[in-house]
């Protein structure tokens, strides 16, 4: 048994799927090009885990690397470099994000393709709402980077009227039931303002990666589309709108007071890296960070499965680390508190990598 | 075809070659590229490509020691709860620990037959 065997054994597998789902497609009069889809969407999946070395994985990783780098760029300054974290995660994203192949279908080719316009949009929205949870100033910074980066000279005025009217409201929290047509006057005012600049820029024919006040001014006619960590793109409900918008404004107030933009820069990246290593522990809003999308996905789906399949109640406690073994057995015997079995045909899950077995001898005591 | 399906067990789906695959399905399914029984018709075709992968074109043997945490015999299906468990690789003597390990196995008899 062996790690290096596993790469062989799962593309086998993968091609003998497809192979044998081929007729099934037939049957239901589905082109055949989603097997390609299906195959390269799920070998991703499998690389993005790392659990082998895979013989369709590009020699060097870029996903790798990629993920590799993301954790040092807060050490660098300038708000460049902010400024690139912040569509860095979008990048890395997009080839794991199945809902990209809406509109590409040789989906290997998209990470080239920035000019998916749903993408920066809810990457936008997404990384709004991860740093609900993370310290608020991060949020300011990046929307106003953002602004300034995507806006130029026109964004000044939008920004400053933001930050004026956090000024103007003490800072004290928004509303939370804040709705859209009743919302506060100030803040309204700076919508429309927003709104009516990023309307202009949308005409003129630049992919305005959306704001989150303004994504009722986008095709989707008043609805902010999110896509989750599964990839699956969800209407967000008003309330939820509300709740992203209200976190978004509360997080400026308190960058106002100085919690952020005040900051030398060395603490604010210095936050801004903690709430970076709070999101790739993924788990709860922070998966709404597009980067981390696999180890997300990972951790969604072992719970999912122990949820389903397995109905005792300890197993919960062993989705930490997703450690299983997974075959057939030839004999299990017990002599008092001693235990034999041998198994077969397994796949083992342990310290985040796989291995295959044909067979297999095992000896415990209880 | 039908008989097919039914003897082969679902137990891989939750290994992560067959997680990723549902991942994969879903994001076709959320998609609505592929239809949800579509997909159970791939999946049963999983089920049976790894076990005939599993069981034609892996020679590897392993074994391992440890302490058994809980056992549970059900439905011919045993759940092994191990901990600190040490897997023995045969080939190349490789060493692998692990706090905690969940074994899942089926019977390797044919059942119903």
């Amino acid at each position: 048994m062996s790690n290096s065997a596993v790469g062989n054994v799962y593309q086998q597998i993968i091609l003998d799927v497809i192979e044998a789902s081929r007729v099934d497609l037939e049957e239901n009069g589905v082109d055949e090009s989603i097997l390609d889809e299906l195959k390269q969407g799920w070998q991703r999946k499998l690389t993005a885990q790392q659990l082998a070395i895979f013989p369709w994985d590009p020699k060097p990783d870029p996903q790798l690397l990629l993920r590799h780098l993301r954790p040092l760029q807060p050490t660098m300054e300038g708000t460049q470099q902010q400024q690139q974290q912040q569509q860095q995660p979008s990048a890395n994203n997009m080839p794991y994000s199945p809902a990209a192949n809406n509109s590409v279908a040789g989906d290997a080719h998209i990470k080239a393709e920035p000019g998916v316009k749903i993408e920066p949009g809810t990457e936008q929205a997404g990384a709004n709402h991860q740093t609900q949870a993370a310290p608020n100033d991060v949020v300011h910074q990046r929307l106003a980077n953002n602004l300034r980066n995507q806006f130029g000279e026109r964004a000044a005025d939008t920004i400053k009227n933001l930050q004026a009217g956090e000024v103007r409201q003490g800072g004290a929290p928004q509303h939370p039931g804040q709705q859209r047509p009743m919302g506060q006057p100030a803040t309204q005012a700076q919508q429309a303002n927003a709104q009516a600049q990023y309307r202009g820029t949308e005409r003129a024919g630049t992919v305005p990666p959306q704001m989150d006040g303004a994504a009722e001014e986008q095709p989707y006619s008043g609805v902010l589309m999110q896509r989750g960590a599964d990839g699956e793109t969800t209407e967000l409900g008003r309330v939820e709108i509300d709740r992203m918008l209200h976190a978004a404004i509360e997080a400026k107030a308190k960058s106002m007071e100085g919690g952020g933009l005040m900051l030398p820069l060395k603490r604010a990246t210095k936050k801004l890296a903690s709430s970076q290593q709070i999101s790739s522990a993924g788990s709860g809003p922070s998966r709404f960070d597009g980067g981390d999308d696999e180890e997300d996905d990972d951790e969604a789906i072992n719970s999912d499965l122990d949820d389903s399949d397995d109905n005792g109640d300890e197993e919960d406690d062993d989705e930490d680390g997703g450690q299983i073994m997974l075959c057939m057995y030839d004999k299990v015997q017990r002599v008092k508190n001693k235990w034999k079995c041998v198994l077969k045909d397994g796949v083992l899950s342990v310290n985040g990598k796989d291995y295959v077995f044909h067979k297999a001898t095992g000896e415990y005591e209880w | 075809m039908a008989t097919d399906k039914q003897s082969f067990y679902e137990l891989y789906r939750q290994s992560s070659v067959g997680a990723a695959l549902m991942d994969a399905l879903d994001d076709l399914i959320m998609e609505t590229r592929i239809d949800p029984q579509l997909a159970m018709k791939i999946l049963a075709n999983f089920d049976r490509a790894i076990a005939e992968v599993l069981q034609n074109q892996v020679r590897a043997r392993l074994s391992f020691k440890g302490s058994l945490d809980t056992y549970r015999f059900c439905d011919e299906v045993w759940t092994f709860q191990l901990k600190n468990v040490t897997f023995k690789m045969d080939s190349g003597g490789q060493v692998v620990s692990a706090d905690k390990v969940k074994i899942v196995s089926c019977t390797a008899k044919p059942t119903g037959t």
